[in-house]
C-alpha cells in the first residue's frame, strides 16, 4: 500500500509545476502536461516510494531524500565551463531551458513544457516508455513519480548523422526553497553524435530523469559534473538508455560536492554490436553518502559493456555501489566488465558494494571485481621516503586511484578539467579537516 | 515450476563436443544411489503441531528443557516467513503433508551396538560404500580396529531417516577424549555441553528452515574435542533419506576446545522418487582459542530426473562461530545433488586473528537449482577469510553464488579475498553471482573477483598449439577450473568428489 500522506509531504517539497497552479494560487488538481504523464501516475502509485526494506535501497536510506527540507539555494561557486569553443550553451531557468549561444542548427532543442510537445514524435516514443519498461525488474518509484510530475526538461532531437556538443549550465536562479523535478528526453537518430555535459549548481533537492534513445550507429556521451556548494542537499538522478545496433552510450559522473546523491542507470543494449561505458568518480567527505546503482541489460549479440566506479571516502563518508550485468539468453558473445573500488582514507568511512552477474547465455566473457581498503602502505612509504608530505602523498595516490574512472572520458580537454576539479576538492578538504 | 518437456535442445558450443553434453546430461539421470531399502518403518503421524514436536522429543527420551526449547522453536517458527529472496523456484511446500519422524521398526528397542542392528540397514550402508564395520577406509588395507602405522581411519555416524544407526570407532575416540556420538545420545551423556552450545550459533529464530529444524530435529552428530587434542581420525556422518514423504532434519553440533583439531566429513544420498522431499539441517560449529575445524561435505542427494521431477529440497543452515583467538574453520563443499539447494555455510570471525575459509564446487544440471555461497563476518581484529567458489551449470539449471563479506568498524587489519568463477555448458542454463561487500574501516582490505565464461578459446588454442588433442585440451582446462577446491578436500573425500565432478566433465576429458 502506498502511503499517500507521506507522498504528499514529499511532493510538497518540490516546485509546483507552473501550469498546475490555479489562478488564485490555491492547490489545483494536478493536470499533467502530457498524456504520457497521466499514465505514470498509476505506475508510481503501484510501485510506491522506496523504503529501507527494498533490496536495492539496502545500503542507502531513502528517508533522507524523501524527508529532505529544501534549502534556499545560494551560489558561491563560479561556474567554469567544461567545454570551450564550438558548443551549444544552455542555461536552466525557472521557466525552462534557454539556449544562450551556439544556437542549434543541426539539432532541435525544445522545452518539455512547450505546448507543441504533446504532439512531438520524440515524446510519443520515448517519454515515460524507457522508464516504465525498467520498472518490471526493480521498482523505481521516484523515477515514475518524476515522469508524472516533471514540469521542466529538455527535449533534444538529433537528426540522422548530425553532430553536436551541448553544455547545460544548471543555475537555478530562483533561490526559493523547493526541490526540482526535471525530465530530459534525448533522441539520437541513426549515425547522430551528441555530447551532453551537465554542469553547474543544482537546486538543493533534485529528482532528475534522463530518457535517452540511441539509434543505429549513433553515439551519446553524457557527462555530469555538478559542483555544489550547499552544505545540505539531496540529489537523485535516473538515467534510462536504449541502445540500437552499433550504437554507443557513454556516461561519466563526477560527484564531489553533493552530501547525498544516488544515480540509477538502466542501459539496455537492445541490438547487436551495441556498446556502453558507465563510469563515475566520487569524492566524499563529511557524512557524504554516494550511491551508484547500475543495471546493464545485454539483449543483442556481440555487445560490450564497461563499468568503472571509483570512490574516495573520508570523514564519515559512505560510498555504495550496486551494479548488475544481466545477459539474456540470446545475447551471445557478450563482453561485460565491471570494477568498483572504494578507497577509505580514515576509519569512519565505509564502502558497501553489491556487484552482480546474472547470465543466461553461455558464450560470454563477463567479469567483475571489487576491492576496498585504505591507502597502500608500500606506495605511501615510497612517496614519503622521497620527501613528500603525508597528506600530499595521500592526495597523489587518491588522484591516481580516481584516474581510472576519469580515463573513461574520451575528450582529453574534458579529462584535464575534471582532474582539476577533483584536485580542487582535495584543496578544500585539506582546509576544512575536522 | 518445472518444465516437463523432455526435448530440451542444448546447442553445443565450440570446444564442447556432443559427448560432453551427453555425459553431463547423465549426471542427473544416472543417479547411482537412487535405490530404496525395503524396510518396515514406523512414522509419527503426518503434519506438524506441538504434539508432534513433543512426540519426537519423547521418542528420544529428552529432558524437559529440550522439549520446551523445541516447543518454543515451533511457536516462533509459525510466526516466521519462508524466505523468497533466493534465485530458486519451487512449488509451495505443504508442511502439513509430510512425516517429521520416521525410524526403522527394529529401532523400537534401540540396538546397543552395531551387531544388534538390522542387517538390512547395514547392507544399505555397505551398498553405499560406507564402512560401518570398523575397518580401514583405503582399499587394500584389511582388518578392523587395529591399524597399521600408515593407515587412515574414519569414524562414521550413520543417520538413516530420523535415527542414527550407529557410530563406529567410539571406543578408540573415547581413549583420546573425543566425544563422537549421535545427538540423541549426547543429550543423555553430555547434557551440559549440549545445553550450553545448542542454538548458540544458529538461534532458533535465525531463519525459517533453522526454526523448523529446531522444532523437529530428530538426530544428527555431536562432536566434542577436548583442549589440546588432535582428533586421531577423520570423523564423518553419512545421511541417508529412505522413507517416502519424509523430511530429514538432522542437527550437528561440533565443539572444538582450545588448541584442539578435527576434520569432519559429511555425505548424503537419497532414493530416486518422483516426489520432492525436504531436507532442512542445521550445523553449528564452535571453535575456541587456537582450535581448528575442517568441515567437508559431498552432497549427492537425489537431484530429480532429467525433467525436474522429484529430488531433494536441500535447505540447510550451516554456521561456524570462531569464538577463540586464532581459531580456524574451513568449509569445503561439493554440491552435485538436490533439486533445489539453499545453503550458505558461514563463519563468524569473532576471535582476533581468526581464520575462515570456504571452498565450493556447485554443479547443477537438468532442472537443478542452486543458490549457495557463504558469509564471512569479520568482528575480530586481524581476522582473515578466503572464499573460492566454482559454479558449473548445464542443461536448464540455474546456479547462483550468493555471499556476504562484512568487516566491522572495530575489526582492524582484516583481509578477505573472494573468487567466484562460473562455467556455462549449453545455452539454456544460467549462472549468477550476487556478492555483498561491506567494509567499515580503512585498515582492512576486501577483494572480490568473479568471472563467467565458457571453456576459454585462448587456453584451448595454447594447449592445441603444443600438440594436445582437442579433448585433452578441454580436459586440462576444465579440470584446472575445479582444482583449487578439490585440493582443499581431505583425501577420502577428494576421491569421491573427483569422481562426481569427473562424471559431469568426462565428455570434455575425452
Amino acid at each position: 500500500m502506498v502511503d499517500m500522506t507521506e507522498i504528499r509531504t514529499h511532493l510538497s517539497q518540490f516546485e509546483a509545476p507552473s501550469r498546475h497552479l490555479s489562478q488564485d494560487g490555491k492547490e489545483a488538481p494536478l493536470a499533467p502536461l502530457l498524456p504520457e504523464q497521466s499514465q505514470a501516475e498509476t505506475r508510481w502509485k503501484d510501485v510506491g516510494l522506496p523504503t529501507r526494506r527494498d533490496e536495492y535501497w539496502k545500503y542507502t536510506d531513502p528517508g533522507v531524500f524523501l524527508n529532505f527540507s529544501p534549502q534556499t539555494t545560494e551560489f558561491k561557486r563560479e561556474n567554469s565551463p567544461l567545454f570551450d569553443g564550438d558548443v551549444i550553451n544552455i542555461a536552466a531557468a525557472a521557466e525552462g531551458f534557454v539556449v544562450k549561444d551556439g544556437l542549434a542548427t543541426e539539432i532541435k532543442i525544445d522545452n518539455l513544457s512547450d505546448d507543441k510537445m504533446a504532439n512531438s514524435q520524440a515524446i510519443r516514443q520515448i517519454y515515460g516508455k524507457l522508464e516504465s519498461q525498467a520498472q518490471d525488474m526493480i521498482p523505481r518509484g521516484l523515477a515514475a513519480l518524476n515522469t508524472h510530475q516533471a514540469s521542466r526538461g529538455m527535449v533534444i532531437e538529433c537528426p540522422e548523422n548530425s553532430q553536436a556538443t551541448v553544455q547545460l549550465l544548471m543555475t537555478d536562479e530562483r533561490k526559493v526553497s523547493t526541490g526540482s523535478m526535471i525530465h530530459h528526453v534525448i533522441d539520437a537518430r541513426a549515425g547522430a553524435q551528441l555530447t551532453l555535459a551537465e554542469i553547474g549548481t543544482q537546486a538543493s533537492q533534485t529528482n532528475i530523469v534522463y530518457e535517452i534513445r540511441v539509434g543505429e550507429g549513433a553515439s551519446v556521451h553524457l557527462i555530469r559534473a555538478a559542483r555544489l556548494s550547499e552544505a545540505k542537499s539531496a540529489h537523485m538522478c535516473s538515467i534510462f538508455a536504449d541502445v540500437a545496433a552499433s550504437g554507443t552510450f557513454n556516461s561519466f559522473a563526477l560527484s564531489a560536492w553533493s552530501p547525498w546523491s544516488r544515480q540509477e542507470y538502466v542501459v539496455r543494449l537492445k541490438e547487436d554490436e551495441a556498446k556502453t561505458s558507465l563510469s563515475g568518480a566520487v569524492l566524499g567527505r563529511e557524512d557524504c553518502h554516494h550511491d551508484d546503482m547500475v543495471l546493464v541489460i545485454h539483449e543483442g549479440q556481440n555487445c560490450q559493456s564497461r563499468q568503472v566506479f571509483k570512490k574516495v571516502l573520508r570523514h564519515n563518508a559512505k560510498g555504495v555501489f550496486q551494479g548488475k550485468i544481466l545477459v539474456r539468453q540470446d545475447a551471445q558473445k557478450t563482453d561485460g566488465y565491471q570494477i568498483s573500488q572504494g578507497l577509505l582514507l580514515d576509519d569512519e568511512s565505509e564502502f558497501c558494494a553489491k556487484p552482480e552477474l546474472e547470465i543466461y547465455a553461455d558464450d560470454v566473457v563477463c567479469s567483475h571485481g571489487s576491492t576496498s581498503g585504505g591507502v597502500d602502505e608500500t606506495q605511501m612509504f615510497y612517496l614519503r621516503s622521497r620527501g613528500i608530505a603525508e597528506n600530499e602523498a595521500q592526495e597523489l595516490l587518491s588522484m591516481a586511484f580516481l584516474s581510472d574512472a576519469i580515463e573513461e572520458v574520451a575528450d582529453e580537454q574534458v579529462r584535464v578539467r575534471l582532474d582539476e576539479w577533483a584536485k580542487e576538492w582535495f584543496v578544500e578538504a585539506r582546509s576544512c579537516q575536522p | 515450476m518445472f518444465h516437463l518437456n523432455n526435448s530440451v535442445d542444448v546447442k553445443p558450443r565450440e570446444g564442447v563436443d556432443h559427448q560432453t553434453i551427453e555425459t553431463v546430461k547423465n549426471v542427473g539421470s544416472h543417479y547411482r544411489h537412487g535405490w530404496e531399502t525395503e524396510i518396515e518403518m514406523e512414522y509419527a503421524p503426518k503434519g506438524l503441531n506441538e504434539e508432534i514436536v513433543r512426540l519426537i522429543s519423547s521418542k528420544n527420551d529428552e529432558p524437559e528443557w529440550l522439549t520446551e526449547w523445541r516447543c518454543a522453536a515451533y511457536h516462533r517458527w509459525t510466526e516466521l516467513k519462508e524466505p523468497n529472496w533466493a534465485m530458486v523456484n519451487y512449488p509451495r511446500i505443504n508442511y502439513q503433508d509430510q512425516y517429521y519422524y520416521a525410524q526403522p521398526k527394529s529401532f523400537e528397542q534401540k540396538p546397543k551396538s552395531l551387531d544388534e542392528v538390522d542387517p538390512k540397514l547395514l547392507e544399505t550402508y555397505e551398498k553405499l560404500g560406507i564402512p560401518l564395520r570398523e575397518q580401514m577406509v583405503l582399499a587394500g588395507v584389511e582388518g578392523a580396529g587395529e591399524s597399521p602405522a600408515d593407515g587412515r581411519k574414519v569414524a562414521v555416524d550413520a543417520v538413516f531417516d530420523s535415527v542414527s544407526v550407529g557410530t563406529t570407532f567410539q571406543e578408540e575416540l573415547r581413549r583420546a577424549g573425543v566425544v563422537f556420538c549421535s545427538m540423541s545420545e549426547a543429550v543423555k551423556t553430555h547434557p551440559e555441553l549440549v545445553r550450553r552450545y545448542l542454538g548458540s550459533v544458529v538461534p532458533m529464530t535465525d531463519n525459517y528452515f533453522a526454526g523448523l529444524n529446531s522444532a523437529v530435529f530428530s538426530d544428527g552428530s555431536f562432536v566434542y574435542v577436548p583442549p589440546g587434542v588432535h582428533c586421531p581420525m577423520e570423523l564423518s556422518t553419512y545421511f541417508r533419506i529412505n522413507a517416502k514423504d519424509t523430511g530429514q532434519f538432522e542437527r550437528t553440533l561440533i565443539i572444538v576446545d582450545q588448541g584442539a583439531k578435527v576434520s569432519y566429513l559429511e555425505g548424503c544420498t537419497a532414493p530416486q522418487r518422483d516426489t520432492s522431499q525436504l531436507h532442512a539441517a542445521v550445523v553449528e560449529l564452535v571453535a575456541l582459542e587456537d582450535a581448528e575445524i575442517k568441515y567437508s561435505t559431498v552432497q549427492n542427494w537425489f537431484p530429480g530426473d532429467e525433467n525436474g521431477k522429484g529430488g531433494i529440497y536441500n535447505f540447510v543452515t550451516k554456521r561456524a562461530d570462531c569464538r577463540g583467538d586464532r581459531s580456524k574453520v574451513m568449509w569445503t563443499q561439493v554440491e552435485t545433488g538436490s533439486a533445489v539447494t539453499w545453503k550458505y555455510p558461514s563463519c563468524i570471525l569473532r576471535g582476533a586473528g581468526s581464520h575462515g575459509e570456504f571452498y565450493s564446487i556447485a554443479i547443477t544440471n537438468n532442472h537443478q537449482q542452486a543458490d549457495t555461497g557463504t558469509k564471512m563476518i569479520h568482528l575480530g581484529q586481524n581476522s582473515r577469510s578466503r572464499i573460492v567458489s566454482k559454479g558449473i551449470s548445464a542443461g536448464v539449471a540455474q546456479n547462483t553464488y550468493r555471499g556476504l563479506v562484512s568487516v566491522h568498524p572495530k575489526a582492524k587489519n582484516c583481509r578477505n579475498y573472494t573468487q567466484c568463477d562460473s562455467l556455462l555448458i549449453g545455452d539454456k542454463c544460467g549462472a549468477h553471482t550476487v556478492p555483498y561487500i561491506e567494509l567499515r574501516n580503512h585498515a582492512s582490505r576486501v577483494e572480490h573477483e568473479a568471472t563467467t565464461s565458457k571453456v576459454d578459446d585462448d587456453q584451448l588454442f595454447y594447449c592445441r598449439q603444443r600438440g594436445l588433442g582437442e579433448e585433452e585440451a578441454v580436459a586440462l582446462v576444465v579440470n584446472g577450473f575445479c582444482r583449487e577446491v578439490l585440493q582443499a578436500l581431505p583425501m577420502e573425500f577428494a576421491m569421491e568428489a573427483q569422481q562426481l565432478v569427473a562424471i559431469s566433465l568426462e565428455g570434455s576429458v575425452g
